[in-house]
């Protein structure tokens, strides 16, 4: 036996103290009557019929000292070893949006987290709990976690994410803690049944008489002043007529309503039309009730109207460049000549092939074959190296999220050039994407002024890269790097990433979610990513030289948690399951308290007996 | 310490139970005033034979000339009565809660009262250790009741009481009415001797056992040292319980039976008063029950 509080057994220092003040107590009290005579003559017709009457009063001492004792040992918590009566629980919540489906009047996950609350609550004290949360990410809550209240607390603070989830990170961390001890009981508490499952328990907390409709793949697009707008209903679990209505530009009144007809399990697409001028946003609701209401409504916001960079090339011959700019953009493409560059303003874009101006512009710039060093741009000329024969480019192999990005589409094979132009400096703030020898060829990056910056290191008449099927993609993917729309598009799915373009000019970037919650997005680098964990449209303001911008994107439900009636194919752990169990404790509280209970009862009972005779 | 217990109130009060009285029951004390002897009164009784020396007054005229032959007539004898009544003026009567004393005074002026409404003659004492203290001495009429009854409030309980040793030496008369003792009779003092003595007299006897409530159903418990109001020296020293308290009250069963068994066998009356019962339901119920009114 061991103690939570040894300091209270301190109280049984009151059990000396009552008995002193018992017999301090305890003295005759004195009064003087009308007459001894009758209390005299008792004597004489007195006799003891209770032979336990004569140990009332200590009878009412025991049990004040039964009182303190309990109340000492109440304090002091007490804890029994239980040889080989607790256990090891891996608990695996599973945090996807179908989750969020409402079974009696909550929701799946709610009722999951009952679940697991009872069994910690009935659990043997010493049993370990630990918690894998399988959301967005896969997070381990709390791992052999023995303290049931902290363990209940930190479950009720995990919220269902809205998202689809991958449940491999889930089932390798539950397998770590098996390996470890294979007694661990494993609990999968979710919404789905699984064909077969070793080693873990399946708790499908869903309801059987669920019912979902969703509304997916959303499009529209404005015609000769008409918004066609539609998408994919599907009823999952039963046959229904459903009424999908559309709203546009955020107003409260349906602009147009219609009604699909379908079977259990079906899909149909739905078409609505609208006649208006312009558009900001519309959306699509399906008005008919259901268990899962997150894919019930999709938005769709309109993002043409982004701005267009404007381009400046100055080379003397921008064939190759003007070509594939033609081809890539609709932006404002001009061009120059060395001679003809006196430092115009106003452009998004320069691109400085086979020249190298005085100073660099305060916009983006791509340096092509620049022989000749310039402030601000990163790097130093050290000379120009002429190949004896033709060398072949080596493509990055960076899995660095900006290379991959630059790159994708990039094949990088069979790209020669006979010349180069050899750097040195500050290649840490550049992203290198072809090397030659070890000699960054091509490379990407922000520049001493804040700007992004392109620099190829070799001429394109002097390689046969113009020529590569990796040309256009390669330029488009420097281009979108150069010229960035600050988000790339507004639909996404719930669980997805939102690479977000930072500018030098932008101060900050606040995402406010779907639910209030406010946060801002890193702008210390040039490429910010914000993760889609809720249903609904998130808003982006964007900061930019001291104005703000506000950019809306429309996080929808995956359709892969829509359908109630999935069924895994397999959750299960590898190994032998063993049931060998480790020492628990118990917890005589309880007793303790009905006990005192009991005695302070008993011992109020007599003190009212003695004192009033009640009998 | 004086009492005021005789105050207008309380006169009041008599005069309503004296009405009561008269009006349901038939007398006092038996009601019976006449003596057995034959006397002169109006209340003719029998004849007898004239003889030489008798009051020729006597002389009934017309049986004489019926019958030819002198015949005395005989009237009963009507005698005044002698209500003495003894009050115990011991500590007991007054410690604590003084509802004993009161009641004590409230029933003796209470049956001084009706003893003068039958114009009978009332003495009331107070017994002081081994003696009587007059209070009021040959009270007859209720003029005289009322210029006296007010000593009472005069009277102190602070000695203690001998009640054999006070009464069986003093005048208490001879077959001339009502004897009434008035006490808590806790004591071990010897009480007999005194009955002994008035029935000796042919006196008609009544016990009123005056008990206050926590004599009678104590609620004392716990370690208890009790000391004797009248004498320190004696003391009871014991853990009051249920048992205890159940000894006691069959020690007061058996002191009461004494004392009213004791006065049946002298054929005299007993009555155990408890102090907080009110006069009127005393006399209407316990009193009447007993024979004393009626």
């Amino acid at each position: 036996m061991s103690f939570l509080y040894p300091l209270g057994l301190l109280g049984l220092i009151g059990v000396p103290l009552l008995i002193l003040i018992y017999i301090l107590r305890s003295k005759y009290n004195e009064q003087t009557v009308p007459s001894t005579y009758l209390w005299i003559l008792s004597e004489k017709f007195f006799k003891r019929r209770n032979p336990l009457s004569g140990l009332t009063g200590i009878i009412s001492l025991i049990l004040q000292i039964l009182t303190v004792i309990f109340a000492s040992l109440a304090i002091a918590r007490p804890m029994f070893t239980v040889p080989n009566s607790a256990s090891e629980y891996c608990f695996i919540l599973d945090g996807s949006g179908s989750m969020n489906t409402l079974s009696g009047g909550k929701t799946c996950f709610d009722k999951g987290k009952d679940y697991i609350e009872d069994t910690i609550e009935s659990a043997r004290l010493g049993s370990t709990y630990t918690l894998i949360s399988v959301g967005g990410d896969t997070d381990v809550v709390y791992e052999r976690l023995s303290d049931k209240d902290v363990a209940i607390d930190l479950l009720s603070d995990i919220q269902c994410s809205d998202g689809s989830c991958e449940y491999g990170d889930a089932l390798d961390a539950a397998q770590k803690y098996f390996d470890e001890n294979t007694s661990t009981l494993v609990y999968f508490v979710t919404d789905k049944d699984y064909e077969s499952s070793e080693n873990v328990e399946i708790v499908n907390i869903s309801s059987q008489n669920t019912v979902n409709y969703g509304i997916s793949d959303v499009w529209g697009n404005l015609t000769d002043g008409t918004l066609y707008a539609g998408g994919t209903v599907t009823s999952y679990t039963s046959d229904a007529t459903l009424t999908v209505e559309l709203y546009v530009n955020g107003s409260d009144r349906a602009a147009k309503k219609t009604t699909v007809t379908l079977a259990a399990g079906e899909s149909a697409p739905v078409e609505l039309t609208c006649k208006v001028n312009s558009y900001d946003s519309f959306r699509l609701l399906i008005t008919d009730k259901d268990d899962l209401a997150a894919d019930n409504e999709a938005i769709s916001y309109n993002t043409s109207s982004e701005e267009s960079y404007s381009i400046l090339i100055v080379s003397e011959t921008p064939f190759f460049l003007e070509a594939v700019f033609d081809a890539l953009t609709d932006s404002v493409v001009d061009t120059v000549t060395p001679e003809e560059y006196q430092g115009q303003g106003g452009y998004g874009l320069y691109i400085f092939h086979s020249f190298t101006p005085d100073e660099l512009p305060d916009a983006a710039v791509w340096l092509i074959n620049s022989s000749e060093s310039v402030d601000n741009s990163g790097f130093g000329v050290r000379g120009i190296n002429e190949l004896e024969e033709p060398g072949e480019l080596v493509k990055s192999t960076s899995t660095a999220t900006q290379a991959r990005k630059l790159l994708a589409g990039v094949e990088g094979r069979d790209i020669y050039i006979s010349e180069y132009v050899k750097y040195s400096g500050m290649y840490t703030q550049f992203t290198t994407l072809f090397s030659y020898d070890s000699n960054p060829m091509l490379l990407a990056g922000v520049n001493a002024l804040g700007n992004r910056e392109v620099v190829f290191a070799f001429d394109f008449h002097k390689s046969d890269i113009t020529l590569s099927t990796d040309f256009t993609p390669l330029i488009s993917n420097l281009l979108e790097y150069s010229c960035p729309a600050l988000v790339d598009r507004s639909d996404y799915l719930c669980g997805e990433e939102v690479n977000i373009n930072i500018t030098a000019n932008i101060d900050s970037v606040k995402v406010t979610s779907p639910n209030g919650v406010e946060s801002y997005i890193d702008t210390s680098t040039d490429l910010g990513v914000l993760s889609l964990d809720k249903v609904g449209t998130y808003t982006l303001v964007f900061t930019v030289s001291g104005d703000q911008k506000t950019y809306q994107i429309y996080s929808a439900a995956p359709t892969s948690e829509s359908d109630p009636a999935q069924v895994g194919i397999d959750f299960s752990l590898v190994g032998e399951q063993t049931y060998e169990k480790t020492d628990g404790q118990y917890d005589p509280l309880m007793l303790l308290f009905i006990m005192l209970a009991v005695v302070f009862t008993a011992d109020w009972m007599v003190y009212c007996y003695e004192k009033y005779q009640l009998r | 310490m004086k009492k005021v217990v005789i105050d207008e109130s309380f006169l009041s009060q008599l005069e309503q139970l004296g009405t009561l009285l008269k009006n349901n029951v038939a007398g006092m004390f038996g009601g019976n005033r006449r003596s057995k002897n034959l006397g002169s009164s109006c209340e003719f009784a029998d004849y007898r034979d004239y003889m030489p020396g008798d009051d020729v007054t006597k002389i009934d005229w017309n049986a004489y000339a019926r019958f030819d032959k002198l015949y005395e007539k005989l009237y009963f004898d009507e005698r005044q009565m002698h209500t003495r009544i003894y009050i115990d003026a011991s500590r007991s009567m007054d410690h604590g809660s003084d509802e004993k004393a009161v009641f004590a005074i409230k029933l003796a002026a209470a049956f001084a009262y009706l003893s003068v409404c039958e114009m009978d003659k009332v003495s009331i004492y107070a017994i002081r250790g081994s003696s009587l203290e007059e209070i009021v001495v040959g009270m007859v009429g209720k003029d005289s009741y009322l210029n006296c009854i007010n000593r009472l409030n005069e009277l102190e309980f602070d000695s203690d009481s001998k009640i054999s040793e006070a009464i069986a030496p003093s005048a208490v008369g001879r077959g001339d009415g009502y004897s009434i003792i008035i006490s808590d009779f806790l004591t071990d003092e010897n009480f007999e001797a005194a009955i002994d003595r008035l029935a000796e007299q042919k006196r008609d006897i009544l016990c009123v056992q005056v008990l206050a409530r926590e004599e009678l159903n104590p609620q004392l418990r716990g370690k208890m040292h009790l000391f004797d109001s009248e004498d320190q020296s004696k003391f009871f020293r014991k853990k009051i319980d249920q048992d205890v308290v159940r000894a006691y009250k069959d020690a007061l069963k058996y002191v009461t039976d004494r004392i009213r068994l004791y006065c049946e066998s002298r054929d005299g009356s007993y009555l155990l008063a408890p102090a907080y019962v009110d006069l009127p339901e005393l006399f209407f119920e316990k009193f009447a029950d007993m024979g004393v009114v009626k």
